[in-house]
């Protein structure tokens, strides 16, 4: 049966997949594979295996710049195209109460992330890993199990990444004219920068748990871009689960008391 | 038990920093069509909206029905519909879509929200578009689907703001024959306009608002009672027009006569049916070459009423 | 024959012999202004170089000799390999203190809606109805935002630079009297580029949120790509795809530190392409954007 709230899921999924909008979100999702190919080209059979590559080189590119970027591409020009011009007033004049309209577009804008996101994973997931034969430092190649364990312990992390900042991102649509900059500033600044430089306010930032995740999940201890600061005291799983869960629920209830206090113009 | 008025607003205002949107504003309708009448800026559109709940009033409050709104009175929009004065900005939807979108808002969904999707469409003629995409309508296309949405439950309170904008003549009749019959069947329609025919055609039971503040509110033929007594002006262009001046000085026809810079004589009047005769008497053989009544548009009603004649 | 009103005559008085490109620009510089942002960005840019002069002059009447102990301090290996000395290379440092905090900011906040609104909203018919080539718009657009971007980043360093030299020692002049004409020459290519890149990204996406998007995304992945091809390749010259190196690049090779800096870095040459060819393919861009308006109506 149609609710309200998958009436508005459906809607942003069409938005988000069906459009052309759906095309900056795929562009951003083959940033990896771009890198991945170059290293085949350039540096195959170089002192870091495909492997390594996979992990310790693409694995923070992902958290640095591909989701914080995809979250952005995907959140921030739904909401804007409903509060700028007034589209917003049609939705908020049924009987629908607003959270609903909120978590609907906010569920169909995350399914719509998935396809993009198995993209950002496996294509350079197929490109490292077909015919690898150079191995980790000259050893053995890495199994194809643990190869996938990584790319599904890394399509996790960043799906539960996409949860939390697709929420800021929500929040910032419903708060803000100017959610562009305010989500560079939270994403990159507070998330990306913050969550990975040790000190009192990392433990505030969403990534530090990603990395948490990305740890257990994955299996990388270190980072080749050096951002990757190891952590003393890594967050575990649940620890990050709960703290990523939290986050996503305190940013929706935020968007939603957001719509409630914006006038509609 | 009384029941409550279809719209109720008390003290109702609201600025946007130092402009002021709407200055307290009272008003309470109970059926029928109501004409809201304005020039741009009046305030029309920031009512509209503060009625469906989308701006909150700086102070003041709006009650549907008796229930007061606000961003969490979604249940109210039950019993009404709403067409914004906004271009309709869904452009990757189809006409279809975007009614079954709205209609699954409703809590309606499946073949029941095609089926009201379509009956909407059918009461704007607008079916054979039904698989447009919004981004290829004209703005009256676009205009209709505003209205087939707001219509989509039949709702007993109908919001209009300025619906026959970017409408071909056609379909502006229909609407207002779909507006009226609203109005027979026993619903409210609040129709926000800044075209005095427009509204003329629909309704004679009209809201002035100037400025954010309550103008007028009554009958058509009660304000343009208010305003024949008020002087008048009536400009003459041809030739001997010192001559008509003089003459109708002497008769008492006017209460003043002047000479704009292109030669154009303006005479103020307090008795403007018995001028006019006067003037077609004299006709082109007295040298009048063309006449024009001033103040007959709507912003000029309007200075009329806050009493800005001499402007 | 032309369709003319009767009481049509034409204009005889005296006109402005002001260019069309000068009210565009002044418009452009108030619907800048009006951002709050903008304003406080500004500002503190002024601050900052107050702040630096306060502190210049607190030097130089309080230890008149610091430069000379400073100096010191650094050949005695105090201070590490550094020697403390005001050369070149520290106004490089300066200037990027002005780029990094200010330019993307600026760009964002000031660039994002520079032809998109006028594009979304039809303006430019207007624009091209009144004596004005599309050329002469886009001049006038370039020359406020790019002037902009030189008032908060140039003109400070200037300011900075003429006070070190007016109350520094005799011979510091000589040392550093490249500066100024490095960092207008850098600054100024930095600011058209930067000026013709958000606006052939509006004319594209039409949208100052998108606009917004696509600027960070090219700052962003290219500095991303940059770096990690320059690893995977083991070629330097990669690190040109970074927005960011060829701004650093030629903003020393004008100046005359390019030796002094990382060989991890781009060639001055590559760098300078990079940027050149940003500001030809905006102007393409650009050009054909307008030139297809022109043809409405």
């Amino acid at each position: 049966m149609k609710t309200p709230l998958s009436v508005m899921r459906q809607f942003a999924l069409r938005q988000n997949l069906l459009s052309v909008k759906a095309l900056p979100v795929f562009g951003i999702a083959l940033f990896p594979s771009l890198m991945a190919f170059a290293f085949r080209v350039f540096k195959d059979a170089g002192l870091h295996s495909r492997f390594d590559f996979y992990g310790e080189y693409l694995a923070p590119i992902f958290l640095y710049l591909v989701l914080p970027f995809f979250c952005m591409t995907a959140i921030l020009p739904l909401m804007h195209s409903l509060y700028d011009k007034g589209a917003i007033g049609y939705l908020v004049t049924r009987p629908t109460p607003r959270w609903v309209i909120l978590l609907g577009l906010y569920q169909g804008a995350l399914l719509a992330m998935i396809p993009a996101l198995l993209l950002a994973v496996i294509t350079p997931l197929l490109l490292l890993s077909i015919g690898d034969t150079s191995g980790a430092l000259g050893g053995d190649s890495a199994s194809t199990g643990a190869w996938f364990q990584r790319a599904i312990g890394l399509f996790g992390v960043l799906f539960m990444g996409s949860a939390a900042y697709s929420a800021v991102c929500l929040f910032l649509g419903a708060w803000s004219k100017k959610a562009a900059i305010w989500g560079f500033g939270l994403l990159i600044g507070w998330g990306a920068t913050i969550g990975s430089v040790p000190g009192l306010l990392q433990p505030t930032s969403p990534h530090r748990y990603l990395f948490g995740l990305l740890r257990e999940w994955c299996g990388i201890k270190e980072a080749w871009t050096g951002f990757f600061a190891p952590d003393l005291d890594p967050p575990g799983v649940v620890l990050s689960i709960v703290v990523l869960i939290s986050a996503t629920a305190l940013f929706l209830w935020m968007a939603w008391r957001a719509s409630r206090s914006r006038d509609i113009l | 038990m009384t029941s409550s008025p279809a719209i109720r607003c008390v003290g109702l205002s609201r600025w946007y920093g130092e402009v002021q949107g709407l200055a307290g504003l009272d008003i309470s309708i109970d059926s029928g069509v109501i004409g809201l009448l304005g020039p741009n800026g009046s305030g029309k559109s920031t009512l509209m909206r503060m009625l469906t709940g989308q701006i909150r009033p700086s102070r003041g409050f709006v009650e549907l029905f008796g229930v007061r709104m606000g961003p969490d009175s979604h249940d109210t929009f039950r019993r009404v519909g709403y067409s914004p004065g906004e271009d309709v900005h869904f452009e990757n939807e189809r006409g279809i879509d975007f009614l079954k979108l709205l209609a699954g808002l409703q809590g309606e969904g499946g073949p029941a929200a095609i089926k009201r999707a379509e009956e909407a469409l059918q009461k704007v003629s607008m079916s054979e578009y039904a698989g447009k995409k919004m981004s290829a309508m004209s703005k009256g296309m676009r205009q209709r689907i505003k209205v087939a949405q707001a219509l989509l439950f039949e709702p007993e309170l109908l919001l209009l703001d300025e619906p026959l904008n970017g409408m071909d003549p056609v379909s502006r009749r229909s609407l207002i024959d779909l507006v009226r019959n609203h109005a027979t069947i026993g619903g409210t329609v609040l129709l926000a306009s800044h075209v005095l025919h427009e509204v003329e055609s629909v309704t004679n039971r009209v809201i002035l608002l100037h400025h954010g503040r309550l103008l007028a509110e009554g009958r058509l033929g009660e304000i343009r009672e208010l305003i024949g007594r008020k002087p008048r002006r009536v400009r003459l262009i041809g030739t001997s027009l010192r001559s008509i001046a003089g003459d109708v000085l002497s008769k008492e026809l006017a209460t003043g006569v002047s000479f704009e810079d292109t030669g154009a004589l303006l005479i103020e009047t307090r008795q403007l049916n018995e001028l006019l005769l006067h003037l077609s008497d004299i006709g082109t053989k007295g040298g009048i070459q063309q006449f024009d009544v001033e103040d007959e548009n709507l912003e000029a009603i309007f200075n009329l009423l806050v009493g800005d004649f001499s402007e | 024959m032309a369709f003319r009103a009767s009481s049509y005559s034409r204009y005889t008085g005296v006109k402005s012999k002001r260019p069309a490109w000068v009210p565009v620009m002044f418009s452009t510089w108030g619907r800048g202004w009006k951002s709050k942002w903008v304003r406080r960005i500004t500002t503190m840019s002024l601050l900052l170089a107050i702040a630096l002069t306060l502190l210049l002059y607190a030097l130089n009447v309080a230890i008149p000799d610091w430069r000379t102990i400073a100096q010191s301090l650094g050949e005695m290996g105090v201070a590490g390999d550094r020697s403390f000395q005001i050369t070149n290379a520290t106004y490089l440092g300066l200037l990027n203190l002005y780029i990094h905090p200010f330019l993307l900011p600026l760009s964002l906040l000031f660039g994002y809606d520079l032809i998109a609104g006028d594009l979304r909203t039809n303006a430019l018919e207007a624009y091209f109805a009144r004596p004005l080539t599309p050329w002469g718009y886009l001049f006038g657009r370039t020359a406020a935002y790019a002037g902009f971007l030189l008032a908060v980043t140039l003109a400070p360093m200037l300011w900075i630079w003429l006070f070190d030299v007016s109350t520094g020692p005799d011979g510091h002049f000589h040392d550093v009297a490249r500066v100024p004409f490095g960092m207008t020459a850098a600054m100024t290519l930095v600011a058209l580029t930067m000026s013709l890149l958000i606006q052939a990204i509006t004319a594209i996406t039409r949208s100052g949120l998108w606009t917004n998007l696509v600027l960070l995304v090219v700052f962003f992945f290219s500095g991303g790509m940059g770096t990690i091809l320059t690893e995977v390749t083991d070629n330097p010259e990669m690190g040109a795809i970074a927005f960011w190196n060829d701004i650093y690049v030629v903003s020393a090779g004008f100046m005359g530190v390019d030796h002094e800096i990382s060989t991890r870095l781009p060639s001055f040459g590559l760098a300078l392409t990079v940027l050149l060819a940003i500001c030809g393919g905006s102007l393409l861009v650009l050009t054909r954007a307008l030139h297809k308006r022109t043809l409405v109506g």
